[in-house]
């Protein structure tokens, strides 16, 4: 823009309008503007988030991979899984954590910041924004935390010697869907509600902390009983949980099997967290729209 | 309507625009048309269809039956065109809380695509503005309801846009906060952009607006700039008389032919008159002694009351 600006009041505010300047920006800032606003909205909570994204898996690492990992290893645990406990469980727990990061930030700042109290979907939509760019841009922000946790996470595991091969950063990417599995499908439910009654606090308890307990994250599924087998089969995290063993530990060929998954299990698994992403993001840009246009 | 008056195609313009919740009708058939220019009103009541009727001008809210026309695109397809030469002030705010003064105006302006070196002068003028430059770096959420409101005018305002529409821009405001707020809009109207406001407040219309449109139950009942719509609708002056609660319908009758028309409301008497001082005399030679009596010009509130049968404010 060329106008000049006196630093004088009045300021010119209008009568300078040309039709080509507003086509150039009917678009709007789009996705991209979304993450500037994403970014300054974290930045209160950058060292909070930073010493728990770094901390989190410090503690878990310690007592589970090296506390409890050191009777794993002395015993039979050593031989039935072929590799350290702590490269057993870092995939998983990389998928865990971002899982639980993604899910936090599809359910408060969806329902309260964006719909209910501040209201800041509406005034985005106020601009050239569409619901649609507005929902993508806030799972595109939920996927980046993600991402970053499990970068972190990585990164401290790597630290802990919990690293074994080169494609244990696929754990990034496939943690990043997994997690993307359910909190997509968890913002159609904020984007929904007008009252969560509890709802947030219910998907905590009684959806990921089970989850957590019970995909693989600890000790393979195949422990389980059948009954509670099939339920490891539903939860995303199990199949996140897979493909990140397998991501790490499958180029080592352990003995034991463990890391190993067959090409159809592969893709089934792939295939289970696409569509639940799929879906979850599709639905969420209508639940957007029905009530941003209310 | 007026539009002989009007030389330039209309920024907005609905013809039997209608909006449905389900089974409630919010907005009924309504027609409207805005200038170039003009500052234009919706008043009436909560609940009078004004704000619905803003969503839909505003590009959000799709019209269920009806047309309209925005900068002479039509909203259900050209919403983003739109929107991006409107400013927009909700009801409520819905600023960021946790960001600066600052960081709200510059994430703002680039939801509209405004390049980052276009917006920091941009951003400094509008501070000059709202009379928020030395707050620039504080954070929105300990400021005063007079200055979030001026913020968010404020940040309406980084699009340079070619319609403001305003959805009760001063309530809940204390009355200095209401006026340095007019004194702002006051100034835009001057620079000529085009205002759209809804309000319940008749002073405010009556300060903001040109021309402006009642509305009540989702409908216009009645039209035109606030001296015409007080002409045309209600007499001059008003005599207003309180005979005590349970006095009030009674002493109706006695001073009924003193008046063109007499609205009994809980409190008191309002009789609608061209001298005011001259039937307050004429009441006490009756010997009726009103608790307390004024005299007043007749003002919009007293127009509503006479095309609804209810004031605005209840």
């Amino acid at each position: 823009m060329s106008t000049e600006t006196p630093t004088i009041t009045p300021p010119p505010l209008a009568g300078r309008h040309t039709p080509t300047r507003h086509l150039v920006r009917a678009r709007g800032g789009g996705v991209p503007s979304l993450f500037g606003y994403l970014l300054a909205s974290t930045r209160p909570y950058l060292k909070i988030a930073a010493l728990s994204q770094l901390g989190s898996p410090v503690l878990y690492l310690l007592s589970l991979g090296i506390g409890l990992g050191s009777i794993v290893n002395g015993r039979a645990g050593g031989q039935s899984l072929g590799t350290s406990y702590l490269s057993f469980i870092a995939p998983a727990l990389i998928a865990a954590t971002a899982l639980q990061v993604a899910v936090a930030q599809s359910m408060y700042p969806i329902l309260f910041g964006g719909f209910k109290f501040q209201r800041i979907y509406f005034a985005m939509n106020a601009t050239p924004l569409t619901p649609r760019q507005i929902a993508g841009g806030v799972l595109a922000w939920i996927a980046a935390r993600s991402a970053i946790t499990a970068t972190l996470y990585l990164a401290v595991v790597a630290c802990f010697g919990g690293v074994r091969s080169i494609s244990t950063l696929l754990c990034v990417p496939i943690a990043t869907l997994g997690a993307m599995a359910l909190a997509a499908p968890i913002a159609v439910y904020s984007a929904t509600v007008d009252t969560e009654r509890g709802g947030f606090a219910a998907i905590s308890r009684f959806l990921v902390m089970p989850m957590f307990l019970f995909s693989g994250t600890f000790y393979p599924v195949s422990m389980l009983p059948e009954w509670a087998r099939v339920l490891a089969w539903l939860s995303p995290l199990w199949h996140a949980t897979e493909l990140a063993r397998w991501a790490s530990l499958a180029p080592l060929h352990l003995s034991s099997g463990v890391g190993q998954v067959g090409a159809a299990a592969l893709l089934g698994h792939l295939a289970f967290l696409t569509v639940l992403t799929i879906a979850g993001v599709l639905l969420t840009g209508w639940r957007f729209r029905v009530r941003l246009s209310r | 309507m007026t539009s002989a008056e009007r030389t330039a195609e209309p920024l907005i313009e609905a013809v039997g625009l209608s909006k449905r919740f389900g089974s409630f009708e919010a907005v009924k058939a309504v027609d409207f048309s805005v200038a170039r220019g003009e500052s234009f009103g919706f008043l009436g009541p909560n609940g009078a269809g004004k704000s619905s009727t803003m969503r839909m001008v505003g590009a959000v809210s799709p019209a269920s039956s009806g047309r309209l026309r925005v900068l002479g695109l039509d909203p259900t397809v050209a919403g983003p065109a739109i929107r991006s030469r409107l400013g927009v002030v909700p009801q409520q705010d819905n600023l960021d809380l946790e960001l600066t003064v600052w960081e709200n105006l510059y994430i703002y302006g680039r939801y509209f695509g405004i390049p980052k070196r276009a917006l920091r002068p941009k951003i400094e003028e509008l501070l000059d503005f709202a009379q928020l430059s030395d707050r620039a770096r504080d954070k929105v959420e300990p400021l005063s309801g007079g200055m979030k409101r001026r913020l968010t005018i404020a940040r309406s305002l980084i699009n340079d846009p070619e319609i403001l529409l305003l959805d009760e821009p001063t309530t809940g405001l204390d009355p200095q906060a209401r006026h340095v707020l007019w004194d702002r809009l006051y100034r835009l109207k001057h620079q000529g952009v085009t205002l759209v406001l809804t309000t319940h407040f008749m002073d405010e219309a009556e300060q903001l607006c040109d021309r402006l449109v009642v509305m009540d139950n989702g409908r216009i009942v009645a039209e035109g700039s606030p001296a015409r719509l007080i002409t045309e609708h209600v007499s001059r002056e008003v005599a207003e008389l309180r005979f005590g609660i349970d006095q009030n319908e009674v002493r109706a009758a006695e001073v009924a032919d003193l008046a063109e028309r007499v609205e009994v409301l809980a409190d008191r008497l309002l009789l609608y008159v061209s001298d005011g001082e001259a039937v307050l005399r004429a009441v006490h030679e009756r010997g009726l002694q009103p608790v307390s009596s004024l005299v007043r010009r007749a003002s919009l509130e007293d127009v509503f009351l006479r095309l609804t049968g209810r004031s605005l404010v209840d």
